[in-house]
């Protein structure tokens, strides 16, 4: 232990007499420790960490499964109570659906996220309330409803943190509400999908929700704790019983049996979503930026170590033993390296907090991403572990010094040509993992500016997007809504610049999503096929001028289209080739509502451009639109185009819905652009990260060769003197060393491009519209890493024709 | 007659460079009884360095035996030739070679740490080495702080500190002018009065009077060797 002191304290000395050295080395390990710290806590938060819940392993969510769809719906009313009442695998099975509300009196308006949820949602989760109580059984009854619990943040921001808000009323949707508990501030239930709530209300289902007929009616996500000691496989063996008797005793004969079922899933890996490989991937290639920074390092400490040599030379001649001398390497690498970590973490801690200020609603449990104890120890290990890879090869070097010829007066340093051979083969190392990690950002950048080509079928330029949610109790007759919205529309219309505003259910890219099957007049959905399934919308007039999707055959809505006239469609051109290849679908008529009595059948009056919905790159449903004028819903969303800045008219379009009512909170205002950009969010994401790992990595490759060719040549001075003494010409020297550089830069380079070759189709499902094995990306970045070892080859090759013959031959 | 403190028996010495072979020794026969003071002298290139390298276990015999305190030692591991020239035998090489970044003391207490001695035990043998040589008032400096004579008496104490069986200096003037030379070669003469034993390379035949023998090197054999006393 006291040797161990002596060494370290011997090793802050060397440290501080050599800044130059520690600096570098300490900033390389730092941005190599800092980044794997930054991955790590990402992957630590969003992976490994469980879920802030009780047992979190023992829940899970429950779907209605469409296998041949591939979709994986929500659940309904019905299929909820009856999956809670008979399943026996569960301790307790939850419900909740979306919802928001408009939060009046005592202040502004106020658009919420809320949450129906059902009683035991809290028991459930094993969440505790931290004022007041959570919901009672009774309470999931129409009309003893009216009650809330708030969240710690809405408490905190609206009500100051009022404890005696409890018992206290609050209107909501025109309604009064009873504050019954306000829930502890680690209580985020939500925002591990990237939902921030604001208050929860009880769920009360109607009798007309409770019919087995409904039981398609999917609405509700489902959470639930499996009883300790039953497994998932046996939970979902349950669930499959359950459904087969529900198949057999609802599902009419003829229809398509097979296309149903329940899928259960751990509640973490619905959480995780698809995430994970990107996540493991950078981890992946963030590693190899720390394995670049420890050559780098590696490589300093050789050419410490010949200034060292006669050190531990002397050492050695005293008594210590190869493995104590060894061990005194080894301790100063890693101090070195627990001293980078520490400045890692420090930036670590920094870039997480700009990471998850950028991507709080883009990535799961963005909100839990920081550093704890885990990410510490891994930081730590990391560290000594980098302070092992890089100290060994030089320790070792160092340690088996001939100690005859290196304390001889005068005598050479020893193993000189060995160490030159591994500082070359460091650098060789270092080009090519900076050329794999180069070509893995590039083939993102690449993807990224790929999605960004992707035609969205609409126009976003210059699109002001808002939201507006009518309260049923104010709004419950249906002409009511739709009037309210052909009015606002026509008042915003009139605003000077603007150009034309319509207003749609559900926009292009933001995240929300809303389909149903549909049938088609005269075809009788064979055994074993399942119905057509499509993204349907309301739209209203004008929506698809301003948006710029275009017509391709028939008309837009327009004023024809009203609550009393022929309902009627508009489809998208999917839909039309899927379904009516050969034929004209002008005219055909489709059918989502009613049942075999009172089927309401639409026209199709016109065919529009197919608009990317979920996102840029997946593919997206079939698109199907009904006339606002015909469905009444009371949440829509406006779109605005403008001649200028949208953001400019959003006061005076806010202005013109609070003119008609002002107790309306107009939320979600945001430009249309800004809708395309955040769909990008986790594909800019990974690609900001490696862009970055990508810079540090090649920083520090091209540092690394620099440092290997100024250092060989110091050694190399008298040969090079001799050499100008003899006659050479400064652009023979430049020859010499750039040669000498790029030698081992090409080769490091055609190592990459095998490395790269073989490692980035590992990424093959992080790219779009770009191969694995891109040739462009590959040529030009391979380019791109000559050039800029030719950079850092000039200038010590441009110092070498500078030796002075005499000096060198003297010093000699 | 008791043991010689070291002997060389048919010592050799070869060193291969490409496809050069150089005799560096060849079959040296060699005794050093306790307490004697040995000096080897010879012309430069003689294999001096190298046969003092050899007694130091600093390097190996290509062939022959090499017997120190009657234990042979010319084929121990590593690890046990650093544990024996850490506490049987004392350097003191031309060049100094101390350590730069400690201090005077700590170059002093660096063979002492090596055999894990206490902090205490270490600090009174430091300073007893320093007072022999006349450095103590010099603990804390550097060794750039000190004239080539003065490095020359901490390497010295550096050597003594750890009571060593024997003391092998390879020409311990050969960096320091006349008056340094002298006042070190003073010291080791006052050692060897206080029952040290030493052994000396030096193409200085004026030094190479001190020693109570002188061998003489050429080509890699003895070629002669005189009682000074």
């Amino acid at each position: 232990m006291q040797n161990l002191l002596q060494d370290i304290r011997y090793a802050f000395r060397t440290f501080r007499k050599r800044p130059g050295f520690t600096l570098v080395a300490i900033i390389a390990l730092a941005l190599g420790i800092g980044a794997n710290t930054a991955i790590f806590s990402v992957i630590n938060s969003i992976l490994l960490k469980p879920l802030a819940y009780k047992d979190p392993a023992a829940l899970v969510s429950i779907n209605h499964d469409y296998p041949k769809i591939n979709l994986k719906a929500s659940v309904s009313a019905i299929g909820y109570t009856h999956y809670r009442d008979n399943a026996k695998s569960f301790e307790s099975m939850a419900a909740v659906t979306g919802g928001s509300f408009n939060l009046t009196g005592g202040g502004d308006p106020e658009r919420l996220n809320g949450s129906p949820v059902t009683h035991n949602l809290f028991s459930t989760l094993g969440a505790q309330p931290a004022l007041g109580r959570v919901f009672l059984p009774e309470e999931d009854q129409p009309g003893k409803n009216k009650v809330v619990v708030l969240s710690h943040a809405f408490w905190q921001r609206r009500f100051g943190g009022d404890p005696g808000l409890v018992n206290k009323t609050i209107t909501l949707n025109d309604e009064s509400y009873t504050v019954v508990g306000v829930m502890p501030a680690s209580f985020q239930f939500g925002r591990e999908l990237g939902q921030v709530l604001d208050l929860w209300t009880p769920i009360a289902f109607t009798s007309e929700q409770l019919q087995f007929n409904r039981l398609t009616n999917e609405n509700l996500f489902v959470i639930a704790r499996l009883k300790p000691g039953v497994t998932i496989q046996q939970a979902q063996s349950e669930l499959n019983t359950i459904a087969d008797n529900l198949r057999r005793e609802y599902f009419p004969a003829g229809a398509d049996r097979s296309n149903w079922g329940l899928a259960t899933q751990p509640f973490r890996e619905l959480v995780i979503g698809d995430i994970r490989q990107a996540l493991w991937i950078l981890m992946g290639i963030v590693s190899l930026v720390l394995l670049i920074a420890c050559a780098n390092v590696a490589n300093l400490l050789l050419a410490r170590a010949a200034d060292r040599q006669k050190e531990m030379a002397i050492r050695t001649a005293l008594g210590a033993g190869r493995w104590r001398v060894i061990r005194q390497l080894l301790t100063e690498s890693a101090l070195l390296s627990v001293v980078g970590g520490a400045f890692g973490l420090l930036l670590a801690w920094w870039g997480i907090g700009a990471l998850v200020k950028v991507n709080e609603t883009q990535i799961p449990r963005a909100n839990e991403i920081g550093l704890d104890w885990r990410v510490l120890a891994f930081t730590l290990g990391v560290s000594l572990l980098t302070g092992v890879i890089f100290g060994l090869v030089p320790a070792l070097q160092t340690s088996k010094a001939d100690l005859h010829e290196t304390l001889k007066e005068g005598g050479r340093s020893g193993s000189g040509g060995a160490r030159g051979w591994v500082r070359s083969t460091l650098v060789v190392f270092e080009m090519a993992l900076a050329l794999v990690v180069l070509i893995s950002a590039g083939l993102l950048i690449r993807s990224f500016w790929r999605v960004q080509q992707v035609n969205p079928g609409f126009e976003p330029r210059n699109l002001l997007t808002m939201s507006v949610g009518l309260p049923m109790t104010k709004y419950s007759e249906r002409p009511q809504r739709a009037n309210f919205y052909k009015e606002v529309l026509s008042r915003i219309r009139a605003l000077p610049g603007v150009r034309s505003a319509g207003a749609c259910s559900i926009l292009p890219l933001s995240g929300n999503n809303s389909s149903g099957s549909f049938r088609i007049e005269g075809r009788d959905t064979p055994q074993g096929q399942s119905l057509p399934h499509g993204d349907r919308w309301a739209a209203t007039t004008d929506y698809f001028s301003t948006m710029k999707i275009p017509i391709i055959r028939g008309r837009f809505f327009d004023d024809r289209d009203t609550i009393d006239s022929t309902p009627v469609a508009i489809i998208d051109q999917t839909l039309a080739s899927k379904y009516w290849p050969n034929e004209d679908p002008m005219g055909k008529r489709i059918s989502f509502e009613g049942g075999p009595q009172n089927r309401i059948w639409r026209e199709v009056v016109g065919i529009v451009g197919h608009v990317k919905h979920r996102s840029l790159e997946g593919e997206s449903r079939v698109q199907y639109y009904i006339p606002h004028a015909q469905m009444q819903n009371p949440n829509m969303n406006l779109v605005i185009r403008t001649d200028a800045d949208p953001t400019s008219l959003a006061g005076v379009a806010r202005g013109a819905i609070s003119g008609l009512d002002k107790d309306l909170p107009v939320y979600r205002v945001q430009t249309m652009e800004r809708f395309v950009v955040d769909s990008m969010a986790q594909r800019r994401f990974a690609m900001t990260l490696l862009g970055v790992f990508a810079s540090v990595a090649l920083a520090l490759a091209a540092v690394g060769l620099y440092g290997v060719l100024s250092y060989s040549i110091t050694q190399r001075s008298h040969e090079i003197g001799v050499r100008m003494a003899l006659g050479a010409q400064a652009r023979d020297v430049l020859r010499l060393v750039i040669g000498q550089g790029m030698l081992l830069a090409l080769i490091g380079v055609a190592l990459g491009v095998v490395g790269a070759f073989l490692l980035t189709r590992l990424m093959s499902s992080l790219l779009f519209g770009v191969g694995a094995s891109d040739p462009l990306t590959f040529a030009a970045i391979a380019l791109l890493l000559t050039l800029v070892a030719l950079v850092a080859c000039l200038v010590p090759a441009l110092r070498a024709t500078k030796v002075d013959p005499m000096v060198a031959l003297r010093y000699e | 007659m008791s043991e010689p403190l070291l002997r060389l028996d048919a010592v050799t010495k070869v060193f291969y460079t490409d496809e050069v072979e150089t005799h560096a020794l060849a079959g040296i026969h060699l005794e050093i009884n306790q307490g004697e003071y040995v000096s080897i002298a010879g012309p430069s290139g003689c294999g001096k360095s190298t046969l003092l390298s050899i007694l130091g276990l600093l390097d190996s015999p290509s062939d022959g035996s090499y017997q120190l305190n009657s234990k042979p030692v010319q084929s121990l591991s590593l690890s046990d030739r650093a544990r024996i020239r850490n506490r049987e035998i004392g350097f003191i090489f031309q060049s100094f070679n101390l350590i730069g970044d400690l201090s005077v003391y700590e170059n002093v207490e660096l063979p002492l740490t090596y055999r894990g001695m206490s902090s205490a035990e270490r600090k009174k043998r430091v300073n007893a080495a320093l007072e022999k040589v006349g450095m103590a008032h010099r603990a804390k400096h550097l060794p750039s702080q000190l004239s080539g004579g003065q490095q020359q008496r901490v390497a010295v104490a550096r050597a003594v500190v750890g009571d060593p069986l024997i003391l092998l200096a390879d020409e311990p003037t050969g960096n320091l002018d006349s008056t340094n030379g002298d006042a070190v070669m003073d010291l080791l003469r006052e050692l060897h009065r206080g029952g040290a034993t030493i052994c000396m390379v030096t193409h200085d035949s004026r030094f190479a009077r001190h020693a109570d023998r002188s061998i003489h090197l050429f080509d890699g054999r003895v070629v002669d060797e005189d009682q000074n006393h």
